[in-house]
């Protein structure tokens, strides 16, 4: 099933673009998840990812939104030959959010950006200790409005981290959204 | 099938050529907008747009080019020209671009010369890059930049487990500023950079025997540069740091650090309208503060005064170059190849150049160019004529020889280094090349130019002894490139053709050239602040004789993402590079380098 994801998620990516929002930069969502991992794979033989927490902004930008964040997961270990370790994901993200009716909405969009590893391990090599990578992303959520400016939050989102054997994980998160109209500088930035 | 298809091609263009109607340059420019929505995150990247080079690398960071078709293997003639001023940048044929004492938010375009005349003043026999730093009209000027970059590919949280791999990293980061400061008839800028590289990419990395120790290589480039013109006076000086600079490294299994320094000063004098002289000093040096110096002769000191006459008329313009150069090689306890051994002994070389050219406009539409240089181990004669057909249409013709002896260098290399940097044939010591060209340039309208080039490479090479090392060989390099510009939108086309006359042996280096190369490059402004540009590239197979193995074809990919900010005054810029994962392979016992990516930032503060 998961094979075929991304080619369904293009489809709904595709289909989601005709919507049109407002100015760039108009308004800004912050949305503050807590995550928690539910696939299995290789990766699951040795870490188990524990419940983290997920903070992003987004912003309408032209026909679609754009979206800034970062996550944090600590990765425990179920072997002694094996370190704990700290995971954080930073990302640029872009998407499209699609209302679907007064109450309901749903953002789908695409993430890329890097994967932060710090080990616990006081043996290895200074250099090796934290290490870098890249990683792309997928998240659709869906929002229901509590009132104009909170909403409550699932998400779905997956990983691909392009270590040489690649690490691939899904989550799935719940958590509020706060929107408020952008500050003036923050615009100003952004333009 | 494909070459048969590339001469129809060829013809036709031609025919169509004829018939209607231009501007003939030899030169490539790449300007600050493909470097900008390119990303090049250092000044090594560049050789990346410039498919019309063939290139090799063993690390992504230090490279050997050839911009006539050759193999890139062979003897790095080709020149690196900083605003008007030649800098001796050379480590035996190694020239790091990144040591180069300007920080890429200077750029303002760079001219890439492939055809062999003068340029400003100095001999180009083999392509030069001409890097143009001259900016804006604004009267103070600072500017911030950087960039962080990584290679994918680590192990990740794996080295922990059975399916640990190596560690492998490219590229890091970089931190630049400039500042610019403009009066009346004076101008004033400073700049400094840092840049920080971790290869530690398998092949490289096992190569390094510091890191077979334990330790991880970690290229420290500190660099700074001066500029100031007072009146027409120019003065400028840079020096650059370069610490576990690793190119000698299959050499002298270690990595070095070295450093170059540089001060010049021009002034050009108008006796009368047709009459101009310029004086010029150049003092620069070479160092490695290391042992192996001894060996790789790079503690060299050179200073070069030089005048130069320029005389022009409305007819004819005759240019002529008097230079006094002189090296200063340091060397301690020094043991030859003969075991002969010199202590505390200073090298000291002089000479004294002079190069002539003799250009005369026959009517308005044909110029033609002679060019001759004289010199004991190193001279060339070209000639150029040039033709514009119509206002579309120019033709660029030519020929070029060089004559290169190594008897000077043979005497004080030991042969393992001979062999690799002097002459990449063992035992050649005369070396006879012959190139001559044609370009054809066609300016349909502003937007659209079509340009083809071929370079016609004869060699010989004659080792001047009993044995029968002679070697000759024609290599044909065609290439066709198609350019396109408007407001949003800019495309590049280029397909490159390279054949080699069979009477080239096997193991001749000269083979190292891939057949086919295709690179389409393409920027497209979405919306005023962001743009998208992309690049992919095809090189066919290659065999590299110097390791005696076949590279496989390789497909790559590349795409930026550009975002401005704070009202234009700050761009962010995010790439990936070898989306594909095709293993991005340089050179077959150097590193192969897997999918990149980088964020890189520029904020104009004043």
């Amino acid at each position: 099933m998961f094979k075929h994801f991304n080619i369904i998620f293009l489809l709904l990516f595709i289909f989601c673009s005709n919507n049109i929002n407002a100015e760039p930069f108009d308004s800004m969502t912050v949305v503050l998840n807590l995550n928690s991992n539910f696939n299995n794979n290789d990766f699951h033989n040795y870490w188990e990812p524990k419940t983290g927490f997920e903070i992003s902004g987004r912003t309408n930008f032209y026909s679609g939104m754009i979206e800034l964040g970062i996550t944090y997961n600590k990765n425990k270990s179920l072997s002694i030959d094996q370190p704990d370790y700290n995971s954080i994901y930073s990302f640029v993200g872009f998407g499209f959010n699609y209302k679907i009716n007064n109450s309901f909405s749903n953002y789908i969009g695409l993430r890329m950006g890097d994967y932060y590893m710090d080990f616990d391990d006081p043996d290895i090599h200074p250099e090796l200790k934290s290490e870098h990578e890249f990683y792309l992303g997928a998240i659709t959520s869906v929002q229901y409005s509590l009132n104009k400016r909170y909403a409550f939050n699932l998400s779905l989102e997956h990983y691909k981290i392009f270590t040489y054997k690649r690490i691939y994980l899904w989550f799935v998160s719940v958590g509020v959204a706060y929107s408020f109209d952008s500050p003036k500088w923050l615009k100003e930035f952004l333009q | 099938m494909n070459s048969k298809l590339f001469y129809l091609l060829i013809v036709i263009f031609l025919i169509i050529s004829v018939s209607v109607a231009g501007e003939t340059t030899g030169n490539r420019i790449i300007d600050k907008k493909e470097i900008e929505a390119s990303g090049i995150t250092q000044l090594s990247e560049i050789f990346t747009l410039i498919p019309e080079w063939s290139v090799s690398s063993i690390d992504g960071v230090t490279w050997r080019v050839s911009p006539n078709g050759l193999e890139p293997f062979h003897h790095q003639r080709w020149k690196i020209i900083l605003d008007d001023v030649l800098l001796d940048f050379d480590f035996w044929g190694t020239k790091p671009l990144d040591m180069i004492p300007i920080n890429i938010s200077q750029i303002v375009f760079i001219e890439v010369i492939n055809i062999p005349g003068i340029y400003f003043g100095e001999f180009v026999e083999s392509g030069a890059l001409h890097f143009h730093t001259i900016d804006s009209n604004k009267k103070t000027t600072l500017k911030i930049e950087g960039n962080l970059a990584n290679e994918t590919g680590d192990p990740g949280p794996y080295r922990y487990t059975k399916h640990t791999s190596s560690n492998v990293d490219r590229l890091a980061e970089n931190i630049g500023i400039v500042f610019e400061k403009k009066f009346n008839n004076s101008s004033f800028s400073i700049n400094f950079k840092n840049s920080v590289h971790f290869p530690t990419d398998p092949v490289v990395f096992e190569d390094n025997s510091e890191a077979i120790e334990g330790e991880f290589p970690k290229q420290n480039l500190l660099s700074g540069g001066i500029k100031c013109r007072i009146d027409k006076l120019d003065l400028s000086g840079g020096m650059s740091y370069f610490e576990d600079f690793h190119d000698f490294y299959y050499l002298v299994t270690k990595a070095l650090n070295n450093s170059h320094h540089f001060l010049n000063a021009s002034y050009p004098m108008y006796i009368s309208n047709n009459l101009n002289i310029t004086t010029k000093i150049n003092i620069s040096s070479n160092s490695i503060k290391d042992h192996w110096n001894k060996y790789l002769l790079l503690n060299k000191k050179i200073v070069k005064p030089s005048i130069r006459l320029d005389y022009t008329n409305s007819k004819y313009k005759i240019s002529s170059v008097f230079e006094y150069k002189s090296y200063k090689n340091k060397l301690k306890n020094y043991v030859n190849n003969d075991g002969y051994t010199l202590e505390n002994i200073n090298i000291f070389k002089s000479r004294l150049l002079f190069d002539y050219s003799f250009s005369k406009k026959i009517n308005n539409s044909i110029s033609f160019e002679y060019y001759q240089n004289f010199n004991k181990y190193n001279s060339a004669f070209s000639d150029k004529l040039e033709i514009k057909i119509d206002n579309h249409h120019s033709l660029l013709l030519g020929g070029f020889i060089g004559i290169q002896f190594f008897e000077d260098l043979n005497y004080y290399m030991p042969s393992l280094f001979r062999d690799i940097y002097i002459s990449p044939i063992k035992g050649y010591h005369e070396n006879v090349n012959y190139l001559s060209f044609l370009e054809w340039v066609y300016n349909h309208s502003e937007n659209l130019q079509i340009k083809l080039t071929f370079f016609h490479n004869y060699y010989y090479n004659y080792c001047g002894d009993s044995q029968n090392c002679r070697i000759d060989g024609n290599i044909f390099s065609n290439q066709l490139s198609v350019k396109y510009n408007n407001n949003n939108f800019r495309a590049k086309l280029y397909y490159g053709l390279s054949l080699n006359s069979k009477d080239l042996e096997t193991y001749d280096p000269r083979k190292s050239i891939p057949k086919y190369t295709i690179q389409l490059t393409m920027n497209y402004s979405l919306y005023s602040d962001i743009s998208f540009w992309g690049k992919i590239k095809y090189t066919s197979s290659t065999f590299w004789t110097y390791h005696d193995s076949t590279l496989d074809d390789m497909l790559i990919a590349d795409l930026t993402i550009r975002k401005k900010l704070m009202k234009n005054k700050a761009v962010f810029t995010f790439g990936l590079r070898n989306i594909l994962n095709d293993t991005q392979r340089y050179h077959p016992s150097g590193a192969s380098f897997d999918l990149n990516y980088f964020v890189r930032f520029y904020i104009n503060v004043i």
